[in-house]
Parts: C-alpha cells; structure tokens; sequence
C-alpha cells in the first residue's frame, strides 16, 4: 500500500518514471477487463490507452481514500465503455462463428482458446452490467471482494450476492451453450 | 354522531373480514342486508388484500426469514468455494463437496478464472507506454515552468525589487513621482483618458510609447507593497518582451534600452525563453544572434543589474540555433536581409534615458553584412557617435500574435498574458496563438543552469 502511495505521489508529479510503473503494473488488468466487455481485441487496446491517458489527465484529483488506485482506473475504464457503447450502440463485434462464416482469417492454434472465450463473452454479455463487472473483476482481474466492492461502490455483502447470481446466470447460459458442462 | 343500525352492522362486517373470515361468510351471515353491504365490504377485502390477519402475518414472515437465511447460507457456501477456486483447490474436489445446484456456477468460475483473453499487441503496448512517458515528460515540464513563473511572481523579483530599484532610488522615486502627478494632470485635467489605452499599445518609436512608459513609472511609484511592484515589474517586462517580438516580427529596429528593461526584469530568464513559443523562440534567436556582438554584449553588460544573463541568453540563443540548423528542416523563418543599414555594436545607451528617443534608427552606422553574425574575435570600439541604441530590425515570417497590444491595466497583478478565453485578446506565452504559426520546436533553455526547462535539442518537425 505504502508502495502505491509513493508511486501515485510521483505521478502526481508527473513524473514519467512512475506513469512507466503504473502503466506496466495496471495495464494488463484493465485491458482484460475491457476486453471482456467489448468483445474486440484491437478496440481494446485503443480503450485502454485512452484510460490511462485520461488517468494522466485527471491524476491530480486522486486522493487516497482508503480505495486502491486499481479501482479508479477500473471505474474511468467502465465509464469508457459505457461511453463507448453509447456512442456507437450498432455497432457489436462478430461472433466467432460469424467471422468464420464469413470468412475473416482466424488462425487455426487459436481456434480453442479463442472459442472458450469468445462463448464466455458471450455469456456474460447476458448479465446485467453489475454483474458482468463482478465477474469481470473477482475472476478476470482476481480482485477482492473488498476491492470490487469499492470499485462498484456496493458493500461487501452486495458483492457476495451479485456474484452469486451472477454465477449461476452464467452456468445456466453456458450449460444451454452446451460447452461448459461437456 | 349516532351510528345507524346499517353503520353498526358495516363494523361488524368489516372486524369480521379482518379476522381472516371470508367476504362470501360473511354477507352470507346477514343476508337480509347482503346487497346494501356487498360493496362496501369488497372494497375493504380490497383494500386490504395484502394485509393479511396479524398470525398469517407472524407466519409469512417465518418463511421469509427462513428463505433469506437459506439464500443466505448458499451465497456464503459459493463464496466459499470460489475462494477454495482461486486459492488452486481442483474443481474436480470442490464439485464433489458441492450441491448440485452450485455446480454449474462453479464450472462457470473456473471457465472464467482459467480462460485468458487474447493478449493484447506488443507493439501497442509499447506503443502506448512511450506515448505516455513522452506526455508526462511534457506535463511535468509544464509544471514547472508554471511553478517557476510563480516563484519568480512572488520571490525572485522581490529580490529584483530590492535591490535594483531600492537602493538608489529616492531621487528616482521623487523623480517618478513628480512624473505620476504630471501624468495625473495630463489625464485628469486635459481629459485625456483615452490617451492611455492608446499609449498601452504603442511601441518604440511611436509617440505615444513615451506617456505608456510614464504611466508605468507612475504606477510603480504609486505601488507602496513590494509584492505589488514585483507583480508590475513582471508585467512591464513581459510588455517589453513582447514589444521587442512585435518590433522584430514587423522588421522594425529594437532598441537596445528595450532588451535591458526585459532583462533588468526578470531574474531567470529559463521560465521567460522557455514559455515562448516556437516563432517567437526563433525570432528572439535570430535577434540575438545578429544583434548581441561581443563588443555590444559588454556595452549591453554595463546596463544590466545581472550580466549574466545577457550571456544565459546568448548561449541560449547559440544552442537554439545550431539545433535549428543541424535539423534537416529549417527550423525557424527564413531571415530576411533587412534593407536598412544597422548598428553592428550595438551600443546601450543610459536607462533613463528619454524614451522618445529610443528606436530611432540611424543612418550614420556601418552597413550590415550580408550574413549577420555575431563576430567573436575583437570588435573595434564603437565610436561615441555609434550609441544609437538600436537593435537593427530581424525579419518575421508571421507577426506575433502575442506581441499585440493591450491596455494591461485591467488585468489582475503579476499575470504576463491573458486569461484563457478572453476573445480578441493574445494568449500567455506558451500557448500558441490563434493564428500563431506552427514553427519549429526548438531548445527552450537559455542557460545550461536551466534545469527546469527541457535541455536545447535540435527542433523537430512542425
């Protein structure tokens, strides 16, 4: 904790040293997160470089409350995709199956990996916003209850419940997919 | 109020109903009156469908209570599990332990808690990494300049304050005195107010510049709080900054007593050059450059209260363009052979002197050569007629925006530029001008001790 505190405070600083460590400590942590909620690899890489720009940009109004710096940036990365999906509410990436039926070069080693995920994203997309970042961040991102608490701004008890749901919406969406129970 | 006999029998219904008898048992028990009392008494079974009799409802909350417990103990035993999950327990052991009702959630975490997204582009993620050291290098450079400029507001030019202009100044504070009440009867008595907002943008050499000067001596003499005076002698050399960018910018000549007065002003002149912006960084280079030879560097030493400076800012102006002229690009405008001949020794002359005469260019002096350039072997003197204090006219590419004139009087102490948004107004330096043009960036740091600007480098592609 002392050790974030430091590194916040040069980067309040801007000190571009610290902004380095921060990008590297936080980045594959937020761009998981996104990515499960827009579903496109390259649209997430663009949106987490947007977060941590705008980290950069409002970095000064940080104030250490007890919340660990991870969740701000998670919160400025919802209010990204929110904003995202409001902006452009038509537009969803393809489906796995869709690439393929039409043709877009999947290549064929990551065919599993990439179907696993892509049925989970799916999945989840059937959650209510709540509970996809629940699970987004307690499996995803390994985050404490404490700490998604925090990030969602419920109580720790709120959390245990949302997962709870949340957790047998998604078994019963991929037991219907007929991929998770094979 | 006497109740009636129907009333009385309308009570007794209606406690009837709420001890949980039913609507139809009890209209069927006074059926004489069971048509008058129907829909009264349905309106009240309404009303009061969800309140159920006092025992249903101890009993209804049981179950309740019941059911919030169960939820309860199965939210914590999932809990549970997941934790055993991520903690690295075998699915396999926790389905075995688990009720079958939790297993599909539990399949569900460990999909998820096993499956990685595709990894994200190296490329990019380099890419944004050097995009953000490279904005935070520039933010925090911004800062400091701020913080510095602030110092200097309220620190480094009190200093100034004190020691150029306290010490031998009660004659000139006398002096200016008498000049302030002048000034006051010029603009009180003959009703010429409009004459100062017409002074405040006049340059050297125009006929109003000489009443904008006394009004500025006015002020100070008038400014009795040291902090207040620092914050006036920023601005007035800030207005002397950009009246020798104007003059220079409309190839006109510079006098000499202007660069002293913008010297004698600040104290460091890192925050000053490093706030220009590119055009005006290149226009003052080139100024320099032409104008500052070693023998006009002594003369121009011999009025300044920190010589230094003067060599901060010729070795500011040297490093500024030999960045300029290893870029593959020119870096700055193109500089134009003035076509009036011009003082190459560029001597000082007096700082009170009368400011009429300050600007005019002469036409007794040698003839420029064709490339300027600061000579650095021996100068012959300068003779007593060469005292022109001019500094010969560099050409602009553009006007600067910047060096417009505005009556500063309005503006709040110690603030060099405008306030963002002001319509019709310049912007502070470092900020670039609405029709400002994009030169080159160049080396900000007019001195090696500069450690608060970024380091001279050559200038980069506009």
């Amino acid at each position: 904790v002392q050790e974030e505190h430091d590194l916040i405070c040069k980067a309040q600083e801007y000190d571009p040293v610290a902004f380095g460590r921060i990008y590297e400590r936080y980045y594959n942590g937020v761009y998981k997160y996104i990515y499960y909620r827009v579903g496109d690899q390259s649209l997430s890489e663009d949106l987490t470089m947007e977060v941590f720009l705008k980290a950069m940009e409002a970095i000064d109004t940080f104030t250490f409350r007890g919340v660990p710096f991870s969740a701000w940036l998670y919160r400025i990365a919802s209010n990204l995709v929110v904003d995202h999906f409001r902006r452009q509410p038509a537009q969803s990436t393809l489906s796995l199956e869709e690439k393929m039926l039409l043709g877009v070069d999947v290549p064929v080693q990551q065919l599993d990996s990439q179907f696993t995920h892509e049925v989970l994203r799916q999945a989840l997309a059937e959650l209510t916003e709540d509970q996809q970042q629940v699970i987004i961040l307690k499996f995803v991102d390994g985050l404490s209850n404490v700490e998604v608490a925090q990030i969602l701004g419920k109580t720790e008890g709120a959390v245990k419940s949302l997962q709870h749901r949340a957790l047998a919406s998604l078994g019963r969406v991929l037991g219907e997919s007929g991929e998770v129970l094979a | 109020v006497v109740k009636s006999s129907l009333e009385h029998l309308l009570d007794a219904c209606i406690a009837e109903l709420n001890s949980g008898i039913d609507l139809e048992a009890v209209l069927a028990a006074h059926p004489d009156h069971a048509d008058e009392l129907r829909p009264m008494l349905a309106a009240v079974a309404w009303m009061q469908l969800d309140i159920p009799p006092p025992a249903r409802r101890v009993e209804r909350k049981g179950l309740f209570m019941n059911a919030v417990a169960k939820r309860r103990r199965l939210v914590e035993s999932t809990e549970g599990y997941i934790v055993e999950l991520k903690a690295g327990v075998p699915l396999e052991e926790l389905l075995a332990r688990a009720e079958a009702s939790q297993h599909p959630m539990l399949i569900a975490a460990y999909r998820m808690a096993t499956t990685e997204p595709p990894a994200p582009s190296p490329e990019k993620v380099a890419a944004g990494k050097a995009m953000i050291l490279a904005l935070a290098e520039r933010k925090r450079a911004e800062r400091r300049a701020a913080a510095s400029r602030h110092a200097l507001l309220r620190g480094g030019v009190l200093e100034v304050v004190r020691g150029l202009r306290a010490g031998p100044t009660l004659g000139r504070r006398v002096w200016s005195g008498t000049v302030a009440m002048a000034v006051a009867a010029i603009f009180l008595g003959a009703g010429l107010a409009g004459v100062g907002h017409a002074a405040a943008s006049s340059l050297p050499g125009e006929p109003l510049y000489g009443v904008k000067r006394l009004r500025e001596n006015a002020r100070l003499w008038l400014t009795l709080d040291e902090a207040d005076r620092a914050d006036l002698y920023v601005r007035f050399s800030d207005d002397r900054l950009r009246e020798i960018l104007k003059l220079a910018a409309g190839d006109r000549p510079v006098p000499a007593d202007l660069l002293l007065d913008w010297l004698n002003g600040r104290p460091d002149l890192d925050v000053e050059v490093g706030t220009l912006s590119a055009a005006q960084q290149a226009l003052l280079a080139q100024l320099v450059r032409d104008q500052v030879t070693p023998a006009a560097r002594r003369e121009l030493q011999a009025g300044l209260a920190r010589p230094a400076a003067l060599d901060e800012l010729v070795a500011w102006s040297d490093g500024w363009l030999a960045a300029a002229a290893a870029s593959a690009r020119p870096a700055s405008p193109p500089v134009q052979e003035p076509e009036q001949p011009f003082d190459t020794t560029l001597l000082p002359g007096p700082r009170q002197q009368p400011q009429g005469e300050l600007g005019q260019a002469r036409s007794d002096v040698p003839v420029k050569p064709a490339v300027p350039r600061r000579v650095d072997g021996p100068v012959p003197a300068p003779s007593a007629g060469d005292s022109a204090n001019v500094l010969p006219p560099v050409q602009s590419a553009a006007d600067d925006p910047r060096a417009s004139d505005e009556d500063e009087d309005e503006k709040k102490p110690g603030y060099a530029g405008t306030e963002p948004g002001d319509e019709g107004t310049p912007p502070p330096y470092g900020q670039p001008g609405i029709d400002e043009p994009e030169a080159t960036p160049p080396p900000t740091s007019p001195s090696g001790s500069g450690n608060q600007a970024p380091a001279p480098g050559p200038p980069a592609e506009p």
